[in-house]
């Protein structure tokens, strides 16, 4: 680093200014926050479910024996017995959330394990991005 | 007491308390969902993708599902906290409140599957 000296525009009042700041001003090498703020920008910008939302139409083939169930107006888990949920339209974190939970044991459904248990982590993604799409 | 007839009594206890018995009471149910709303929603269709949408769903479904987070056959430490101050009857009356509410945006998979 250059030593500093008068008559290389030092100014005259200069609180807090270091030589070492002086030198980053006069040769333009003092880092900026601005390429440290556009890179948060960017990274904030993306689409936060962009690396995690599934393919909606492999979804659609692959809800084929969710259907047997959920698909049949009024069906009911036969012991105890109570309607098997409206699945269509949910919402895709919750879907996915739940579809885990079955796979993990922490939802107590030995059918519905069984299902989490043959899905793979791209399938669960899939089939809840179709069903998340889905309208009454 | 001969101000009422009595076929006006019955009717009324008759719509009164079929739907309470069967379904849960609706109102009761909407004055313990307060806390629910948060999460779910105010109209029951939660704008929140990680929390589950509750208007129109089965009322049977939906109070299982409260027993089970009830019970820790769920495992949820949110649902666990909110269903264990619950009754019974509370269960039942808040799965009847949701279950009413207009606006579902949920459905059943009936033609929605490929080949359908």
């Amino acid at each position: 680093m250059p030593a500093v000296a008068a008559g290389d525009g030092w100014p005259l009042y200069s609180p807090g200014l270091t030589p070492e700041k002086f030198n980053q001003r006069r040769t333009g090498t003092k880092m900026t926050r601005a390429p440290l703020l556009a890179a948060v920008l960017l990274i904030t910008s993306l689409p936060s479910f962009a690396a995690d939302k599934g393919d909606a139409a492999a979804g659609k083939t692959k809800v084929y024996t969710c259907a047997g169930c959920h698909g049949i107006p009024g069906w009911k888990n036969p012991y105890p017995n109570y309607h098997v949920p409206k699945i269509g339209g949910q919402n895709y974190d919750y879907l996915v959330a739940a579809l885990n939970g079955y796979k993990k044991g922490e939802r107590a459904h030995p059918t519905m394990r069984a299902q989490g248990e043959s899905l793979s982590e791209q399938d669960i993604r899939d089939i809840a991005t179709y069903l998340s799409s889905l309208t009454p | 007491m001969k101000r009422y007839p009595a076929s006006l009594l019955i009717t009324t206890l008759a719509v009164c308390a079929a739907p309470a018995f069967a379904k849960g009471d609706i109102e009761a149910g909407k004055a313990k969902a307060v806390p629910c709303q948060a999460c779910h929603g105010a109209d029951g269709n939660a704008a929140d993708p990680q929390y589950p949408r509750l208007a129109g769903q089965y009322h049977d479904y939906l109070e299982r599902a409260l027993r089970e987070y009830k019970s820790g056959d769920r495992k949820n430490p949110i649902m666990a906290g909110f269903a264990t101050t619950l009754s019974d009857e509370d269960i039942v009356n808040v799965a009847a409140y949701f279950s009413s509410l207009p606006g579902s945006k949920l459905t059943d998979l009936h033609d929605k599957v490929q080949g359908d």
